[in-house]
């Protein structure tokens, strides 16, 4: 049940008629893990905590750089040394004290994913690496929660929601890894797919339709076009052909 | 017949285009059709590997013919954050 002051601070989300109390209720109780606190994963977790996601685990074990400050949101000069999810954590509550915070300083493995991971609903993938979004993909399939995947380079940037058992993960649509380089950003661009991420985790939480299964977004601000993708599971993926 | 082709990304570099019209022979499939486009735009050769093709906004299989007035994208993953 909603306190009067939570129906003021979300009044305008929850009066929309497919959000109402009871869309707020399940945010408010539900849990989000942030994988990657980068250019993704700040923007994807501000708008997370402003709409009342009531747990939101964050993991990344890394530090903020200077060269960090051009798309990741939530860090300033000051926190230059510090890390990532500490800077975050403080951020995030301060803007909204509905929401609890976890921090987990690690580095996303195969042997440590279930572990840091099984208390989340959704997952959210704001990685910088293939390889660990393959490790990510996995661990949703294992633990069977939605998966949201995001990706940027340049000025275009990619999201799509694997529901596991029901349609296509990741390495069904993305079988081969495109390298590992450091790949240009610009920040506004990495916060349109943050956003794009954080609105398909409010609208799984919330039970709005339609989500992101099965379909690629793409999104390239270089030529101003997006497209819509449908995507179908592969029966050979190396990932989760084996699984029902 | 004709057919649309769009390219996102890593692929509208390669080709210095957004999009472009292609005449194609009847009976021409998805994966002849990338092969004629990496002769064209050497560039696409290197991408080839992890390239995705969709066919009026569904993934494509290589072997699919193509249609008069399909819509083809060819787009890569991305892997920033």
């Amino acid at each position: 049940m909603l306190s009067e002051r939570q129906r003021k601070r979300y009044a305008r989300q929850l009066s929309m008629s497919c959000m109402g109390e009871a869309g707020q209720e399940r945010l408010l109780e539900g849990t989000v893990a942030v994988v990657g606190l980068g250019g993704l994963g700040t923007a994807a977790s501000l708008y997370l905590a402003a709409a009342g996601v009531g747990r939101l685990i964050l993991v990344d074990e890394d530090t903020v750089e200077l060269s960090n400050l051009n798309r990741q949101v939530l860090y300033s000069d000051e926190d230059i040394g510090h890390p990532k999810v500490e800077r975050a954590a403080d951020v995030l509550t301060r803007l909204n004290p509905d929401v609890e915070v976890t921090c987990q300083q690690k580095h996303l493995r195969e042997d440590n994913a279930g572990e840091l991971l099984c208390d989340a609903d959704i997952l959210l993938d704001c990685l910088d690496s293939f390889a660990a979004r393959y490790t990510l993909n996995r661990a949703a399939l294992q633990l069977g929660r939605p998966l949201v995947h995001g990706a940027v380079s340049e000025l275009h940037g990619q999201v799509m929601t694997v529901k596991p058992g029901r349609g296509a993960c990741l390495r069904c649509v993305f079988p081969r890894s495109p390298g590992e380089q450091r790949t240009p950003v610009l920040g506004s661009v990495a916060g349109t797919i943050g956003t794009v991420q954080a609105t398909e985790a409010v609208k799984i939480l919330a039970g709005i339709t339609p989500s992101l299964v099965d379909v690629l977004f793409v999104y390239d601000a270089g030529c101003r076009d997006a497209d819509h993708i449908a995507v179908e599971r592969n029966p050979a993926c190396s990932a989760c052909g084996g699984l029902p | 017949m004709n057919v649309t082709v769009t390219f996102f990304a890593a692929h509208r570099k390669a080709v210095g285009e957004h999009r472009i019209d292609m005449h194609v022979e009847t009976g021409v499939t998805v994966e002849d059709l990338l092969d004629t486009l990496v002769g064209r735009y050497p560039g696409l050769e290197e991408l080839r590997p992890t390239t995705v093709i969709s066919c009026n906004h569904r993934v494509a299989d290589g072997s699919e013919m193509l249609e008069d007035g399909d819509e083809i994208a060819l787009l890569s993953p991305v892997g920033g954050g």
